[in-house]
């Protein structure tokens, strides 16, 4: 392996470790590393980082194009074996003693008492993502429309965004 | 077949029938007792499979947790609405990528550790593959008007996705005591004033752990 695949590697599993609440929290510090290495521009940076929210999947699945850019297909690879890999390990040995544990009177109260916690951190994520996303009348009418569409019929959520992709298409041009 | 195998075979239908009814019924609190006929019949770790391979197609946004809940919640009732939650919550105190945690915690709960990394594949390989094409085709050049339109509105959907996510689980926190308190606070933590989602959960998780401890006996 290359010196820069290895740098690569170790400097996304070191950001994929500490990447607590999702990546939003480690792109500061992922673009210092990658800018000031001279591995990419600001702005190829970004370009990534939106190419992760086009795509279906979770949005870490930037640091592929961030690979890329660096090192081609490989440092695709490596970019994300090292970003996911070790947080897949620490996931799954959570789950497995979580699913042990959850049926005992404490953990089964602590389930209830997350339920609460999780509508206020999904209340939190509509204002931070409505604030960036539905800047003006037409993306709040789509945002709207989405909402009425999937609590009010039995329209599958796939749909309703491809419908959301094909009107900005049309309609949305910069 | 021997009387006691069959009574056990009967048994063990019933019980899984009745967790099927259960969990149709939280995600679709309006169903009338009735309509039991349209419960759907038990999901097999190929179909699991197969329904993970989809959202990881077709979930744009950057949000598949959504997705998720939309496919196995809200439309199967493969899951209750509670066992979503409890594993959107876990994975967003795990580091990295929230969807594959909650993949791993959903496939382990339905069908082992085996099917966690099984359904973690089948979810990841749709989304990798496109954005490794989509890497080679536009990282060289600048990206069409239209699909800067698409990206907007997808965007805005999104929003339009997680809100209705979020009204669909309140149904589910009515019994929890004080639960408006912890949500309004949680919300005005990390959605305002930007709290990390660590201190967040230390902080709220204690005080909603603090009014639903277990009971002792005796008490009500």
């Amino acid at each position: 392996m290359s010196d820069r695949l290895l740098d690569l590697a170790l400097i996304l599993s070191r950001l994929g470790l500490i990447s607590f609440g999702g990546s939003a929290s480690v792109l500061p510090e992922m673009e210092k590393q990658f800018v000031s290495r001279n591995w990419m521009s600001g702005a190829e940076f970004t370009q990534a980082v939106s190419l992760g929210f086009l795509t279906p999947g979770p949005s870490t699945l930037m640091v592929i194009p961030m690979g890329y850019q660096i090192a081609g297909v490989p440092g695709a690879l490596v970019a994300l074996l090292a970003y996911w890999g070790p947080t897949i390990l620490v996931a799954m040995m959570v789950t497995m003693i979580w699913s042990r544990l959850s049926n005992s009177p404490w953990p089964k109260a602590f389930r209830t008492a997350l339920i609460p916690l999780a509508i206020g951190l999904n209340a939190g994520a509509v204002w931070i993502l409505g604030k960036s996303s539905v800047v003006n009348i037409p993306t709040a009418l789509i945002a709207s429309v989405a909402a009425v569409i999937l609590l009010r019929t039995k329209i599958g959520a796939p749909y309703v965004m491809f419908g959301a992709a094909l009107i900005g298409g049309l309609l949305l041009r910069p | 077949m021997s009387r006691m195998r069959l009574i056990a075979v009967m048994q063990d239908y019933t019980h899984r029938m009745q967790h099927r009814w259960f969990a149709v019924k939280s995600a679709n609190p309006t169903i009338a007792t009735n309509e039991v006929q349209a419960i759907p019949p038990a999901e097999s770790l190929s179909q699991l499979m197969l329904v993970f391979l989809q959202v990881g197609a077709t979930s744009l946004g950057g949000k598949p947790s959504a997705f998720i809940f939309d496919a196995l919640v809200r439309r199967r009732g493969w899951l209750r609405a509670e066992d979503f939650v409890e594993g959107q919550t876990l994975s967003r105190l795990l580091p990295g990528a929230t969807a594959n945690t909650l993949v791993m915690f959903i496939a382990q709960r339905l069908h082992g550790a085996l099917a966690a990394l099984v359904c973690l594949a089948s979810s990841a390989l749709p989304g990798i593959l496109i954005i490794l094409l989509m890497s080679i085709l536009s990282m060289s050049g600048d990206r069409p008007p239209w699909l800067e339109g698409a990206v907007i509105a997808v965007a805005a959907a999104a929003v339009g996705l997680l809100f209705a996510n979020m009204v669909q689980i309140i149904p589910t926190a009515r019994a929890v005591r004080a639960w408006y308190v912890v949500a309004f606070l949680a919300f005005a933590a990390n959605g305002i004033l930007r709290w990390n989602v660590l201190v967040v959960f230390i902080v709220l998780g204690s005080l909603s752990l603090c009014f639903n401890r277990p009971c002792s006996k005796g008490e009500k």
